[in-house]
């Protein structure tokens, strides 16, 4: 494949989507009026009446839950006074999105897309959440607020928690790639600016051009690359710590990296391994070097994410 | 190998999206603003999280009180069977999960804790903790010993905060310093 083709891809996996359903549930401010006719005793019925809206959206796979929560509190926030003060957080399947991981990372992880488990091919649907107790032990909470000039309150600032966390991770990729945090840390005060705008308009240009800064000018020139492993129903990121050669000095496949963050699948030599990639099965690419995959498929935080079961 | 790549859309677009299925009170009773959609309960009443997606917050250093705690926390009544969905990703990586577990069970890492600016000492620095807890439980192993109820950051190499479902030995084999992973905590952001 010459350079071309490999930007196209590149392109394309910035660029990837998923349709996404929200739905969310709430008692709507019902009249006293209209609540007398009601033949269940008040107080019983305020749980019952639960009414339902949607919003759809097209989601980046390689972009943060983050990215788009204020865009539904600010739809919502027409059925649910205040929700705009109080850290919502989306469910799928009644399991809270660990919104410090990739879209595409969840959405692989939890409905397995291209294998034929998915109820609904097409649409993936997420339940906005906002009444109960934050499941604060299961996902990060949002803890910072802003003023909002509006209306003078202070409404949750998901986009600080993000770029905290985004920090974090490039600093943490950056370390695992050079053996050094340096190159993030020397970013200029507007690098750094441009990096996280880029991240969060989605601006695969000026991302690139801050990020090539980060990363060593060639991949070989990686210490380590930085992946990191899932299984399905684990709740744990594996990684380890992997060099992009073996000792006797050939690539490492794609296979050692999988072995090497799972050492006990040595025991089992004839395990068949589903893997996927930003949604993609990777089963019959095993033996391609990880180098290949990392560079072509890593997501914004330097991160190779591999889904395996 | 097929993957479906959605056209871009742009904000204008996604907003032209934004849909609601309001529209399904066409009944004559106008007092009633919101009807209750008949068959419709809600779902969370005497919901309990999977546990294999909720971090275990039980450490071996913990006392029988911290213990005591958590199965208070966990005392949630299971009222219903766990989704086809859910029930059938746990059968499909359950093979691997076993084996990942087994990944560094018997190793005991070195932790040490320094703290950053104000945050109080802790007694003593080091402790031996299982690798295959995560920063999570460590987190709350931290909170508790220095009762302290409000968020510490956590960081290693004082450069990063590692997710909160990462396992402390594979951060250990990859960011240690002299077989000890260093942590440094502290009540505010140190290293932004």
């Amino acid at each position: 494949m010459n350079f071309d083709h490999l930007a196209q891809i590149k392109h394309r996996v910035w660029e990837g989507t998923i349709n996404v359903r929200v739905v969310l549930e709430y008692t709507p401010n019902v009249s006293s009026e209209s609540s007398s006719g009601s033949p269940s005793p008040s107080g019983a019925d305020t749980e019952s009446l639960l009414s339902v809206k949607e919003f759809l959206i097209s989601v980046y796979r390689n972009s943060y839950v983050p990215t788009f929560l204020p865009l539904l509190v600010e739809y919502f926030s027409v059925y649910v006074e205040g929700l705009a003060t109080i850290p919502v957080w989306l469910e799928y399947d009644e399991t809270p999105l660990k919104w410090n991981l990739p879209v595409g990372v969840l959405y692989d992880t939890l409905t397995l897309p291209e294998t034929n488990r998915r109820e609904d091919s097409n649409i993936w649907t997420l339940h906005l959440r906002f009444k109960d107790q934050y499941p604060k032990t299961t996902i990060i909470p949002f803890i910072y607020t802003v003023t909002d000039d509006d209306n003078d309150s202070s409404v949750i600032d998901y986009a600080k928690s993000l770029h905290e966390l985004m920090v974090n991770q490039l600093k943490q990729s950056c370390f695992v790639m050079n053996g050094t945090a340096k190159p993030m840390l020397n970013l200029s005060k507007e690098d750094s600016t441009k990096l996280w705008e880029s991240i969060e308009n989605h601006n695969l240009a000026h991302y690139n051009q801050v990020n090539k800064r980060i990363c060593p000018l060639d991949t070989s020139l990686l210490l380590r690359v930085p992946v990191k492993v899932y299984i399905p129903g684990l709740g744990q990121t594996i990684q380890h710590p992997v060099s992009p050669f073996n000792v006797n000095g050939t690539p490492s496949t794609l296979r050692n990296v999988i072995e090497a963050n799972i050492p006990q699948l040595n025991q089992v030599p004839d395990k068949k391994l589903t893997a996927l990639i930003h949604g993609i099965i990777v089963d019959d690419m095993l033996d391609t070097p990880v180098i290949q995959f990392w560079d072509l498929f890593k997501y914004m935080d330097n991160f190779l994410h591999i889904v395996v079961f | 190998m097929t993957r479906k790549v959605k056209k871009r859309m742009s904000r204008s677009q996604i907003n032209t999206m934004i849909h609601s299925d309001d529209d399904d009170d066409g009944d004559d009773d106008r007092n009633v603003e919101e009807k209750q959609q008949p068959g419709f309960e809600d779902k969370r009443v005497g919901r309990t999280s999977p546990d294999d997606l909720s971090t275990s917050l039980i450490t071996p250093a913990m006392t029988t009180d911290d213990q005591e705690q958590d199965k208070d926390q966990e005392k949630e009544p299971i009222s219903k069977e766990p989704f086809r969905a859910q029930a059938q990703l746990k059968s499909v990586g359950e093979e691997l999960s076993g084996m990942a577990r087994l990944k560094n069970q018997e190793l005991k890492i070195q932790i040490r804790f320094q703290p950053v600016g104000s945050t109080p000492l802790i007694s003593p620095r080091v402790f031996k903790i299982s690798a295959t807890q995560t920063m999570a439980s460590l987190a709350v192993f931290l909170r508790r010993r220095l009762k302290v109820v409000d968020q510490l950051w956590l960081y290693l190499h004082s450069l990063f905060s590692p997710n909160p479902d990462e396992r402390l030995g594979d951060l250990w084999e990859m960011f240690r310093t002299n077989d000890e992973l260093v942590v440094y905590y502290c009540n505010t952001v140190a290293f932004g």
